[in-house]
C-alpha cells in the first residue's frame, strides 16, 4: 500500500514519530508514486504569502454568482425566536396614565443562520393590519420570495421590499404556525422593457436567459393598453414537464402570479407600463 | 498543524455553508489559495492551460475558471467535494469538534482539486497525462510484452513475450470489470510502472490460472486513469464497473476504429505510397500511427498529433516532420478520425448495434 495523505503530511511537517517515519522515508526511497506525489503536497505547504492576495474583482462576481447558485430553489426552515417578554406597561407618574404602545408591534421572531434571514411577524396597533417583514442582508434576497405556511398550505410572495400581507390568515393562527421561505428556482429579468408610449400597436419577442441556462421567449402583442405577453419556457435547468410550476410576474414592483403553465406556455396581459420585468419560477 | 483563523474560517463553513459571511470568507480563501498554488505549480513548469486567456493576467483568469469548478454548487452546496473528503478523513461530524489540522486537509483538499481541474482544463489535450501514457506505453512495447490484433474481435492484445508463442489457445482474455479491479489491486501492491505493468499480469495469471491476455488500449486506459487519480490525491478506491452499455460502446469503438484503419490504410496511405509522397514503410508506420492515435481518442484523450509521429517514427525523421510529412500524416490521421466517427454513427457497427 502507499503512504496515506495525513502520514506524508506529517512527514513533510516533521511531526511523524520515529518508527513511522523510517516506514514512510523507506517507502519514499523506492515509491515513484509517492515521491510524485510529495512533490506536489509541498506546494500546499507555502500559502503564508496567499492571505496578502488581492482578490481580483471578477472572482468577485464569481463568488456572487455561486453564492445565488447555492441558494436556487432553496426552502429554508425558519426557526421561532424565544418569544420576547410581553411589554410592560409603566404608569407615568406625572398623570398615571399608562404609556403609548408603539404603533407597530413585532409578534413573533423567526431566524435561519443559514443563510442568514429574520423573520418578522409585525402588527400595526392602530389597524391592526398585520404583515411578514422578511429581513436579510442582501434586500434583493428578501424581494420577491414565496413565504410558506406549510401548516395551512398557504403560500405569500414577498414584495419588492421583502413584505407580505397577513390579510387572509387568521389571528389565532400566527403565533402557532411553522414558516418557511422558498427561494425561486429560475429568475428572469427584463431590465429595459422597450416600450413606445406613441405607437399604438406593438409586437416583438425576447428570449431571456439566466446565468445557469435557463432560457424563456417572452412574446408581446397587441394595443398598447392591455398587450397580451406570452411566455414560452424553453429550457428549465433541473425543473422537467411533471413538476408543478408557480409562475409569478413582477412589472415594476407589482406581482401577481400566473396561471400553471400549459405545455410550456404561460400568458398574461400586463397591466401598465413598467419600465422593467421579473419572473419568477418556483418549484411546488 | 495548529488553531488557526483559517481554520476557523473552514470550520464556520462547514458549519453553515449557506451563511453568506460564511461563504465570502471561504471563497477569498479559497480564491488566495488558489492563486497562490498556481504560480507554485508554474515555478515548478507544470504546464498551464493559459494559452486561451487574453487578459492582462492570465494566471488570475485561470484561477476563477479554476475556483469556478472546485466550488459550483451541487445539491445546494458550495464546494461540495469538500464535505465528503473531510469524512474520509476521518472527521464523523463536521465541523469537527477538535478543528487542529483542518488548515492542512483543506490545504490538500484545495490542492488536489486545483490539479483536476487544470487536467479538465486541458481536455483531451492535457501533457501530464500525455507523460503518463507515453510512460506506460513505452513499458507495454518494451520486448517484455507482445502486442497483436484479434483476427475475430480486431482488439489489440498485449500478454508478457514470456508465454509465446502468441497468440495461444489456451491464453484468457481478460474482462473488463477484473481488469479495472486488477490494475487498482496491483497498483497499491507495487512502487514503480514496470513492476505494476508486470503485477497486473501476474495477478491475472494467478486468479485464472491462464496465460493472461489483456486488450491494450483498455489497459492503457485504465492505468493513465489510476495514476493519474493517484497524483491528483483522489481516492484510489475502485471506480463502479462498467456498465452493459458502457461495455456495448467499447466493443462499437473497438471496431469502428480497427475498421477506420483498414480503410484509411487502403485509401489515404494507399495514394500517398502510390504518388511516392513516402514509402511502403512509412505508409505502415503511419497505420500504426493512427492506430494509436484512435484508441487514445475512445479511452477519452488523444496527444497532439506530431506526438504520435515521434512515437513510431525512427529519430532521425523527426527533424523532417514539418518540412516532409507533416502534410500527409496529419491529412492521414484526421481521414482516419472522420471515418471512424461516420462509422460509430452507422447502425451496423455503431453505437446503435
Amino acid at each position: 500500500m502507499h503512504v496515506n495523505v495525513t502520514d506524508l503530511l506529517l512527514f513533510l511537517d516533521g511531526k511523524l514519530s520515529g518508527d513511522r517515519r523510517d516506514v514512510v522515508q523507506g517507502h519514499l526511497a523506492e515509491c515513484e508514486f509517492c515521491r510524485e506525489f510529495l512533490e506536489g503536497l509541498q506546494d500546499t505547504q507555502v500559502v503564508g504569502e496567499s492571505d496578502r492576495e488581492p482578490i481580483p474583482p471578477p472572482a468577485m462576481q464569481l463568488r456572487d454568482r455561486i453564492y445565488n447558485e447555492a441558494l436556487r430553489g432553496r426552502v429554508i426552515p425558519m426557526t421561532p425566536m424565544a418569544p420576547a417578554a410581553p411589554p410592560q406597561e409603566y404608569l407615568l407618574a406625572a398623570d398615571g396614565r399608562p404609556e403609548e404602545r408603539p404603533a407597530v408591534e413585532c409578534l413573533r421572531e423567526y431566524f435561519s443562520e443559514s443563510p442568514e434571514m429574520v423573520l418578522r411577524v409585525m402588527r400595526s396597533a392602530p389597524d391592526r393590519r398585520q404583515w411578514v417583514q422578511l429581513v436579510t442582508d442582501d434586500p434583493r434576497q428578501a424581494a420577491h420570495v414565496l413565504l410558506r405556511l406549510p401548516d395551512i398550505q398557504k403560500e405569500l410572495l414577498t414584495d419588492s421590499a421583502g413584505r407580505a400581507d397577513l390579510s387572509d390568515v387568521a389571528d389565532a393562527d400566527i403565533e402557532a404556525l411553522k414558516w418557511e421561505v422558498k427561494l425561486p428556482d429560475v429568475s428572469f429579468t427584463l431590465d429595459e422593457l422597450a416600450y413606445d408610449p406613441d405607437r399604438t400597436e406593438y409586437g416583438g419577442e425576447t428570449v431571456l436567459e439566466s446565468s445557469r441556462a435557463d432560457r424563456v421567449r417572452l412574446r408581446f402583442e397587441g394595443k398598447t393598453e392591455g398587450k397580451l405577453v406570452t411566455l414560452e419556457f424553453l429550457n428549465l435547468v433541473g425543473i422537467d414537464e411533471k413538476d408543478a410550476l408557480r409562475v409569478y410576474v413582477i412589472e415594476g414592483t407589482e406581482a401577481h402570479a400566473l396561471e400553471a403553465p400549459q405545455a410550456g406556455r404561460a400568458s398574461f396581459r400586463l397591466s401598465g407600463s413598467p419600465k422593467s420585468l421579473s419572473i419568477r419560477l418556483f418549484k411546488a | 498543524m495548529t488553531d488557526t483563523p483559517v481554520a476557523s474560517i473552514i470550520a464556520n463553513f462547514l458549519r453553515t455553508p449557506l451563511s453568506r459571511r460564511a461563504f465570502d470568507a471561504f471563497f477569498d480563501l479559497s480564491c488566495r489559495r488558489t492563486i497562490v498554488f498556481l504560480r507554485n505549480l508554474r515555478a515548478r513548469h507544470v504546464p498551464l492551460p493559459l494559452a486561451g486567456y487574453a487578459g492582462d493576467d492570465p494566471m488570475r483568469d485561470l484561477a476563477i475558471d479554476v475556483l469556478a469548478g472546485i466550488l459550483a454548487p451541487a445539491g445546494g452546496l458550495p464546494c461540495p467535494g469538500l464535505f465528503p473528503y473531510l469524512k474520509r478523513q476521518g472527521c464523523p461530524a463536521l465541523p469537527p469538534e477538535d478543528i487542529t489540522g483542518l488548515e492542512s486537509l483543506f490545504g490538500i483538499f484545495l490542492y488536489c482539486q486545483v490539479k483536476q481541474q487544470i487536467s479538465r482544463l486541458w481536455g483531451e489535450h492535457d501533457p501530464q497525462v500525455a507523460l503518463l501514457k507515453r510512460r506506460v506505453r513505452d513499458i507495454l512495447a518494451s520486448s517484455e510484452y507482445v502486442s497483436w490484433t484479434d483476427p475475430s474481435t480486431r482488439a489489440v492484445l498485449v500478454a508478457p513475450a514470456q508465454d509465446a508463442p502468441h497468440p495461444r489457445p489456451d491464453a484468457f482474455v481478460v474482462e473488463p470489470d477484473m481488469l479495472r479491479r486488477t490494475v487498482l489491486a496491483a497498483f497499491n501492491r507495487t512502487t514503480n510502472r514496470s513492476s505494476w505493468c508486470a503485477a497486473i499480469f501476474r495477478l491475472i495469471r494467478d486468479e485464472t490460472g491462464a496465460p493472461p491476455v489483456v486488450p491494450l488500449y483498455e489497459l492503457l486506459a485504465l492505468m493513465v486513469e489510476v495514476n493519474a487519480a493517484f497524483l491528483a490525491g483522489a481516492e484510489c478506491a475502485p471506480a463502479p464497473l462498467p456498465g452493459p452499455e458502457e461495455l456495448c460502446t467499447r466493443a462499437a469503438g473497438d471496431r469502428a476504429r480497427q475498421r477506420a484503419v483498414d480503410d484509411t490504410a487502403a485509401s489515404a496511405i494507399a495514394r500517398y505510397v502510390t504518388l511516392g509522397r513516402i514509402t511502403p514503410a512509412e505508409g505502415e508506420a503511419f497505420r500504426k500511427a493512427l492506430e494509436l492515435y484512435l484508441a487514445d481518442f475512445l479511452a477519452g484523450g488523444s496527444d497532439g498529433l506530431p506526438a504520435y509521429f515521434r512515437e513510431v517514427m525512427p529519430p532521425e525523421a523527426h527533424e523532417r516532420y514539418l518540412q516532409d510529412y507533416k502534410y500527409v500524416f496529419e491529412t492521414t490521421l484526421n481521414e482516419g478520425y472522420r471515418r471512424m466517427i461516420d462509422l460509430l454513427g452507422q447502425s451496423d457497427i455503431g453505437l446503435l448495434q
